[in-house]
């Protein structure tokens, strides 16, 4: 099983140094994705997902700093490589894909030169290779006419053509991790379901794992083995797939269920969270979601919960210490 | 692409027309006639009537004004009237100096600026761009003409590097281009500042990263291209300012350029010189514009397909 473990973040911590005191916008983050899994990654914007993908792949942006923490990968720890060794690790055995096909790929660069270029930094392609394979991977990620799309320019393209040419970009050195940051939330319904069937095809056809981030539980439910949930910087339950959507433990990952809106249910009012995320910046005493959260107590108020395993459920909340015992 | 660019020939030429209307109607109605500035307000009322004669200067204006145009088009812009020679064969020469000067102190600002600006946008807040952006702010707001006199100060007189003025002993291209380029290159600094900040800023950016680029094909292709767009219409703005710089360079380093030839061409009244100099610089102007919207087409993918369409 341990030889499973593809990679391993450990007590990850990144903040952002800001004028008005330091953000901690993952805190103490630990869990690991094995080989050909999907780890699904839930919660609000702000609660830290992004950052964590960033921190995996070291592309942190200042102010922002990985302040603590292990990243196992393959048994190797990526935040004690040297850049020119991410350079390597970077496109090439993890890819990454982005919420915004319609930025993230270069306007002023044909879809061709995009991808090739990957290519050829990793792979050491000639030209001519390079676009053979290219055109190859345009036809793997089912875009249509690829030789014309190679000399294309990215505005050419829909938004659900740009996010398969990003995939296509992604996966051109065979990676054994591709982390999605929400790479449906820009897309039309229709065009979402199309991407996440094609992500899900190539993780089983590839063998990759996959680490998908979204805010979106419906997307989720379609392709995920594994779920994390985080607020405010926190896992605060992970749980597999079914079991989730089955019984959800902490409160917070309820009322998440609780506030996806259902067709056919029009006429009730549509279920919504409480209050407001909590501004990381101020300090806080107990759980971080207490002041949201219908089941807190005074214990809730005052000490914040460890995470708590039972099997291959782990959560952070008061309501399970009994019953689970203290095991972080 | 054909239909686009005949159509900007077009215009220009409309353009063109135009600025040789609108300078013949100026200098027609600005006071001082040449024909007394030439003759000194000392000869008789006769002498004057015939030299006016001679000149054509006694025909009703409009007469005036489509003889020049008609001869123009051939490519003869008339006579000076205090040198006797012809006006295209002096322009030729002095366009031959100051388009030397212009262009090499264009390409020393770009690179100048391109320098600047990029280390100052990749270590944005840091020591080096405060430094950098001090001494941007020096050369934007130095005076051209002073910056001239202190180099000639410093590097001829002091130094005795380089020549202090004129054409004739080697080097003398050397100071005037500094002189120039810093100049221009200082304000461009700046701006690439802005937009390589703003280009580094993009998702395409983050994506080039997550690629495993290098810091340098990241900065050197994806972000540079996109910031080219914008620093190519301030690099061509420039120019005509550029222009107008390398005349007030041509009279601190005495040099025989176009705009000296101009600037004594005003005081003196001799209208086909001026009218020739309005010509030649209205013309580098139409042709700079031409460049820089074609350029834009080829940076920007997105420009040349709306173009195609229209």
């Amino acid at each position: 099983m341990e030889n499973n473990i593809l990679l391993d973040v450990q007590d990850l911590v990144t903040q952002f140094k800001l004028d008005d005191g330091i953000l901690t916008a993952v805190d103490h983050v630990s869990f690991s994705i094995h080989r050909g899994e999907t780890l699904g990654v839930v919660g609000e914007s702000g609660c830290g997902k992004s950052v964590t993908a960033f921190s995996i792949l070291n592309l942190v942006s200042p102010p922002g700093k990985i302040a603590s923490g292990k990243i196992m990968f393959e048994g190797e720890n990526l935040l004690e490589k040297s850049k020119h060794d991410m350079k390597k690790i970077r496109g090439e055995r993890i890819s990454m894909i982005f919420q915004e096909p319609m930025t993230s790929l270069n306007p002023v660069f044909t879809i061709g030169n995009q991808i090739d270029e990957t290519l050829r930094v990793h792979k050491g392609l000639s030209r001519q290779d390079a676009r053979e394979k290219t055109i190859e991977l345009l036809k793997l990620v089912n875009i249509p006419l690829p030789e014309q799309r190679y000399r294309e320019y990215p505005h050419q393209l829909s938004g659900g053509m740009r996010q398969r040419v990003m995939i296509a970009m992604a996966l051109a050195c065979d990676p054994q991790l591709l982390i999605c940051d929400e790479p449906t939330t820009a897309l039309d319904v229709t065009v979402q379901a199309q991407i996440l069937q094609l992500i899900n095809r190539l993780k089983r056809q590839l063998g990759m794992a996959v680490m998908l981030i979204t805010h979106d539980l419906a997307v989720i439910s379609e392709v995920a083995d594994r779920i994390l949930v985080m607020y405010a910087g926190r896992i605060v339950e992970e749980s597999p797939e079914q079991a989730l959507f089955e019984k959800p433990l902490h409160p917070y990952t309820e009322a998440l269920l609780k506030s996806v809106p259902h067709v056919g249910k029009g006429t009730e009012k549509l279920y919504m969270i409480e209050g407001m995320v909590p501004n990381l910046l101020q300090k806080h005493e107990g759980c971080l979601f207490a002041p949201r959260c219908q089941y807190a107590t005074d214990l809730c108020r005052q000490r914040e919960p460890a995470l708590l395993q039972a099997g291959d459920r782990k959560v952070r909340c008061h309501r399970y210490t009994q019953e689970w015992g203290n095991s972080e | 692409m054909l239909k686009y660019l005949l159509n900007r020939i077009w215009q220009s030429v409309i353009v063109l027309v135009g600025v040789t209307l609108v300078t013949f109607i100026l200098l027609n109605v600005v006071p001082g006639d040449p024909v007394l500035v030439m003759l000194n307000k000392r000869a008789d009322a006769e002498t004057v009537e015939r030299v006016r004669h001679e000149l054509g200067l006694d025909r009703p204006l409009h007469i005036q004004y489509f003889d020049f145009v008609a001869h123009a088009v051939q490519g003869d812009l008339g006579e000076s009237y205090f040198q006797k020679r012809p006006v295209t064969e002096m322009l030729n020469q002095g366009f031959a100096l100051t388009f030397r000067l212009g262009a090499l102190s264009l390409v020393f600002s770009v690179i100048f600026g391109l320098l600047v600006g990029t280390l100052a946008a990749l270590f944005r807040g840091r020591f080096l761009d405060h430094f950098l952006m001090f001494i941007a702010m020096l050369g934007i707001s130095m005076p051209i003409f002073w910056l001239g006199v202190l180099l000639q100060i410093l590097l001829g007189l002091n130094l005795g590097w380089l020549p202090i003025s004129g054409t004739k002993a080697a080097g003398w291209l050397v100071m005037p281009v500094l002189c120039l380029g810093i100049s221009y290159g200082a304000s461009a600094s700046r701006l690439i500042r802005t937009n390589m900040l703003d280009a580094l800023g993009q998702d395409y950016v983050r994506t080039a990263r997550a690629k495993g680029l290098s810091e340098w094909i990241v900065v050197g292709k994806h972000v540079l291209k996109n910031a080219a767009i914008p620093i190519v219409t301030l690099i061509g703005m420039q120019l005509r300012s550029l222009l107008a710089g390398a005349m007030v360079i041509e009279m601190v380093f005495s040099l025989h350029g176009l705009g000296r030839i101009a600037f004594s061409a005003v005081t003196s009244r001799d209208i086909p010189i001026v009218q020739g100099c309005v010509l030649y610089t209205a013309a580098v102007y139409v042709i700079i514009n031409l460049i820089v919207d074609l350029l834009y087409g080829v940076l920007d993918p997105r420009i040349r397909i709306v173009k195609g369409a229209a």
